[in-house]
């Protein structure tokens, strides 16, 4: 019987222990952590200072990713109306953010530094089609509270 | 032969074999820009160099020929660093806009410095600016900064060709490859420079941008459109096709397209396409509208029988697809009758017909009745190719005008429409043979004697006549005009102990291979059906794959013929002529979306994979079959795929035995057109009529009619051309006509199945009253 | 076509034993009469010569001596080899580029003046050197001097 009551006596005092202890959980949403600057969330497709989109649809990220994860299709754009910085831009741009495994290797393979992983990484949708980050989602990137 | 040693490996080969062939037979790969077998060697871009024991210094493998004994390396460090060289001094003004260049992805530019080039280039200095995207032509865009100046378009088209629509220009580091006269390319074989630029500075605009090589499923298939069957494959991304390239076969072609192979591939796309069943007038589901059929069908059965049912194939149907009605015709309406949509009413016994290697072979080649250049536009550079081999290859024309081009040394026989088999069997008998079967046709002749549009002298004649019969090669391409030339051809084979090989230029393109699966391919049953048809006897006709009304040689017959039958059912691609004739018109599915073998004018069965799906509610063939005989309740099950090959004659469909001699009829002497009016002679041109295409609309020529200079003068045309209004027996047509100095006087030369202007309402050989419309002028 | 290319065509053909080396020849001499060479006239020389139109035309394209477009009654070449790039050629065309109104490679509005720039020609001691109208004018003093040149035909 003594042995029981200590035993009981030694949970307890681990539990109360762990009372005073810091806390490991945050009251998310109301509080949120502070990631590495390098880490790796949702797309975003930049443009330069003219406000001309960086992506000229070249479709390396799309042979680069591991997940298959992303479909560029691009198309001429008329001279006097440039999208892109050059005559060739991007009609479609999906990134599929179910698929994705966040490796970030199509940031790397851009040659003109238009595809950019962001710090974003809340990727919750009530369906799958919403998961699909079209082009006008990933050019008007989500700001991070 | 010689043997050598390449990377430490013996070959021998033929004297004369260049080194870069030689290594290719055993497999290793050394890079080119320039060469071409074809072409012939160069030597301009450097990139092949190797190193050959002996030689002091590297020598480039695309002019070195082979020699007894030579030791060649084809890698090394000093044919690594000899390459890396090459490759900096290309790359000099070289842009860097490899993520917005087409080629991308499957550039030999890209490919080699990946494998050979330096990292980086040691060259600071700015950039030579040249002509960027600037099309050469409505297909073709040119980039000058990303040429390598390997010269394979310019001596493809020059040389090869012979069209000589481009060259270089300027010197040293300003050279670049621009049109004649800064004029854009008419070629129809400048599609062919894209596949050939080994680099991304020739590119197709009607692929634009549209793919890059890892979106790309690529397919082996076969250029539908005309008898040539050229080897083509099929580039789809995302159940589209968006690209056609020629796809070489090694000892059997390069791989050279014409336009409307190349850019004709649209027509699965284009707004004429077939989406949905369209049943009198009424637009429903496939499914439904087989139901309605299936109805007229039982409906007929029982009135009338199966013999009121027939079948007429044509278009874009593969052989199997063929086999299927021909199986269906049989089973579920044993006495119903198939025939093909014929535009001409020749026929050739596959006994008589030659492949594409008597080209390769010929010592004289004949054309009878069209230029190939129109109607089979790929065989004119066989025939090109075989004079460049062979430069006494005499080429000669027989027809209504010039058939021969700019080939050395040719001679035309320009003789009336419907004269031609006659004047064969004239010439033959002139030559003094003593063959039976010549003599035989001799004596059908009677006092025959031919009048040419052309001055000729008898002994012209005579000497024609002795070369039909004493060349050691003979190649003749028929257009299938007269069906007479038949027994003429049979005639010549039987006299002559050498080769004698018939090409049909004629199509439709699948018609040996229709008539493998089991569709009478002669005119007469294709005739009986449509006369029986204007009389009423048939109650039930489907129409597959054909335009009946722009394929069938009297428009008014085949309206009548549709007006009489109870029940037209047009399963096809696009809706047909006149379309308020048809009772039911159920959207098919064709090249690139079926799979399938074709059979071309060589009687060589090719097989075309499927890349796409069809669009919309379009079926293939055989689910229609299988629902129509369903709603008869009758079972109609193809337990296996049809295997037309056969055993014995591998790729070609078997030989058979040449038929009896058949008599000719000698043409009565024709009146001569009065004046006014102009005699109109049919030709097949690939480029106008066939299957739409909105790619290739700039290219379908503005002027298809073809008279001669005095006669447009006559006229009052200006050397552009106008417009010509056409009155003849079976009706008026008006049509955009050209002078062109190869048609003689009164001859009116027309492509048949020109959507606006159809011949088939004048009628082939008619004489028709010319009158002028209006003066067109081009802007 | 002037007729009397026919026969200039004629005598150049028989110097020479074909066809093409004949070309040159009758090139510069119908630029020299003309001026220049237009499409026209490359047109002509090819059917003159029995030679593919784009053979000629490349030809005229590659020799820096054969003008397509109209040039100036006086042509002026500016060495920019480098000893003359050494010894101030740069900002001798400049200075002209700045007086005549006009780019390296075009002509003057009047028709007067035509500016080229030339590889090295060859008078390296005389640098900066220029030619008029293909007659050296070496060491050039200034752009002035060098325009004030009289032409003698």
């Amino acid at each position: 019987m003594l042995e029981g009551v200590k035993a009981l006596a030694k949970g307890l005092g681990t539990t109360f222990k762990a009372l005073t202890e810091p806390r490991d959980t945050i009251a998310y949403p109301e509080k949120r952590r502070e990631y590495s600057p390098r880490f790796r969330g949702k797309h975003m497709l930049a443009r330069d200072e003219d406000g001309h989109e960086l992506c000229v649809g070249c479709g390396l990220c799309e042979a680069v990713c591991p997940a298959q994860a992303i479909r560029v299709v691009a198309a001429e754009a008329p001279t006097e109306k440039p999208v892109s910085w050059t005559n060739r831009y991007s009609v479609d741009y999906e990134v599929d953010l179910i698929r994705c495994i966040f490796c970030g290797m199509c940031e790397e393979a851009c040659p003109t530094n238009a595809v950019r992983l962001t710090p974003f990484n809340e990727l919750a949708a009530y369906n799958r089609l919403d998961m699909i980050a079209d082009k006008e989602e990933l050019l008007s990137p989500p700001v991070r509270r | 032969m010689i043997r050598l040693t390449i990377d430490d490996r013996e070959i021998t080969v033929p004297e004369g074999t260049m080194i870069v062939d030689a290594a290719a037979q055993l497999g290793i790969d050394v890079p080119i820009y320039c060469y071409h077998q074809a072409l012939g060697p160069l030597g301009a871009c450097r990139i092949c160099l190797v190193q050959v024991e002996k030689m002091p210094k590297l020598v480039t493998g695309c002019t070195t020929a082979v020699q007894e004994g030579m030791v060649v390396h084809t890698r090394g460090a000093a044919v690594d660093k000899g390459r890396k060289g090459v490759l900096e001094f290309l790359l000099i003004n070289h842009p860097l806009d490899c993520p917005v260049c087409d080629k991308g992805g499957e550039c030999f530019l890209q490919d080699y410095t990946f494998q050979y080039g330096a990292p980086a280039g040691r060259y600071d200095e700015p950039k030579i600016h040249k002509l960027k995207d600037a099309p050469i032509n409505d297909f073709i865009i040119i980039d000058q900064e990303r040429c390598v100046l390997c010269q394979r378009c310019v001596r493809f088209m020059g040389e090869y060709v012979g069209e000589e629509q481009l060259l270089l220009e300027g010197r040293g580091v300003d050279t670049v490859v621009a049109t004649v006269s800064h004029q854009p390319m008419d070629s129809q074989f400048s599609g062919n420079v894209i596949d050939l630029c080994p680099v991304g500075a020739l590119l197709s605009i009607p692929y634009r941008y549209k793919a890059r090589p890892w979106n790309l499923e690529r397919e082996e298939s076969v250029c539908p459109h005309c008898p040539v069957g050229c080897t083509t494959s099929v580039t789809s991304r995302e159940g589209h096709v968006i690209r056609v390239e020629g796809r070489p076969v090694a000892g059997r072609n390069w791989g050279w397209l014409c336009d409307r192979g190349r850019f004709g591939y649209d027509f699965g796309y284009v707004e004429k396409r077939l989406l949905n069943a369209l049943v009198e007038g009424r637009e429903m589901s496939a499914a439904e509208s087989t139901r309605t059929v299936g109805r007229w069908l039982d409906a007929a059965l029982t009135d009338r029988g199966p013999e009121s049912v027939a079948f007429l194939v044509g278009g874009q149907q593969t052989m199997e697809e063929a086999y299927q009605v021909a199986r269906f015709s049989q089973e579920v309406l044993p006495g119903s009758r198939t025939a093909m949509v014929r535009t001409v009413e020749g026929y050739l016994p596959s006994g008589l017909n030659g492949s594409f290697q008597d080209i390769e072979r010929a010592d004289v080649v004949v054309y009878i009745g069209g230029d190939p250049y129109d109607a089979v536009p790929v065989v004119h550079l066989k025939v090109r190719e075989r004079q460049r081999a062979n430069p006494g290859l005499k080429v000669m024309g027989v027809g209504a005008y010039e058939l021969t081009r700019d080939f050395h040394g040719a001679k035309n026989f320009t003789v009336k429409p419907q004269h031609q088999a006659a004047f064969l069997a004239y010439a033959l008998a002139q030559a003094g043979t003593k063959s039976q079967a010549v003599e035989h046709l001799a004596s059908q002749l009677g006092t025959y004697v031919p009048s040419l549009l052309n001055p000729v002298t008898p002994e012209e004649i005579q000497a024609l006549g002795r070369t039909l019969l004493e060349s050691e090669h003979l190649v003749l391409l028929w257009d299938g005009k007269e069906p007479e030339m038949e027994s003429v051809l049979l005639a010549l084979r039987a006299a002559r102990e050498d080769a004698t090989e018939v090409l049909p230029t004629f199509g439709p393109s699948n018609w040996r291979g229709w008539e493998r699966a089991g569709i009478p391919a002669h005119f007469a049953s294709l005739q009986t059906i449509i006369d029986d048809a204007a009389q009423g006897k048939i109650s039930v006709l489907f129409v597959v794959g054909a335009d009946l009304l722009r394929d069938y040689p009297d428009r008014e017959q085949a309206r009548r013929a549709l007006e009489r039958v109870d029940h037209v059912v047009q399963v096809g691609l696009f809706l047909p002529e006149e379309v308020q004739l048809y009772h039911a018109v159920v959207p098919g599915a064709g090249w690139s979306e079926v799979y399938g073998t074709y059979t071309n004018m060589e009687g060589r069965m090719q097989v075309a994979m499927a890349t796409v799906q069809p669009p919309g509610q379009a079926r293939p063939l055989r689910t229609y079959l299988n629902s129509w005989a369903h709603a008869l309740k009758k079972s109609f099950v193809l337990e296996s795929e049809w295997d037309p090959f056969d055993d014995d004659s591998g790729d070609f469909v078997p030989r058979e035995s040449l038929p009896e001699l058949r008599p000719v009829t000698v043409p009565e002497p024709s009146p001569g057109t009065p004046p006014g009016s102009l005699r109109v002679v049919g030709f097949s041109l690939v480029m106008e009529g066939g299957m739409p295409s909105e790619i290739l609309a700039p290219r379908v020529p503005r002027f298809p009619g073809r008279i001669s200079p005095q006669d447009a003068a006559r006229l009052g045309f200006s050397e552009q051309g106008g417009e010509l209004q056409l009155e003849g027996t079976m009706g008026k047509i008006s049509v955009m006509v050209a002078p062109d100095r190869r048609i003689p006087d009164g001859i009116l030369a027309l492509p048949y199945g020109i959507h606006g202007s159809p011949l088939n309402q004048l009628g082939e050989g008619a004489s028709v009253k010319a009158v002028r419309l209006e003066e067109v002028s081009l802007g | 076509m002037k007729p009397k290319w026919q026969v200039w065509a004629n005598e150049a053909k028989a110097e020479f034993p074909k066809a093409n080396s004949a070309l040159l020849p009758l090139l510069h001499r119908i630029q020299t009469e003309e001026g220049y060479l237009s499409e026209n006239t490359i047109n002509d020389v090819a059917e003159l010569l029995q030679l593919p139109v784009p053979y000629v035309e490349s030809v005229v394209s590659f020799y820096s001596l054969y003008f397509q477009k109209p040039v100036g009654k006086r042509v002026i070449h500016v060495c920019v080899g480098l000893s003359c790039a050494l010894n101030g050629s740069d900002q001798l065309m400049h200075h002209l580029e700045g007086k005549l109104g006009i780019q390296e490679g075009q002509t003057t509005q009047d028709g007067e003046v035509t500016l080229l720039e030339a590889e090295c020609l060859a008078a390296c001691d005389l640098a900066p050197v220029a030619q008029v109208n293909l007659r050296f004018v070496a060491p050039v003093e200034s752009a002035d001097a060098l325009l004030a040149k009289e032409v003698n035909s």
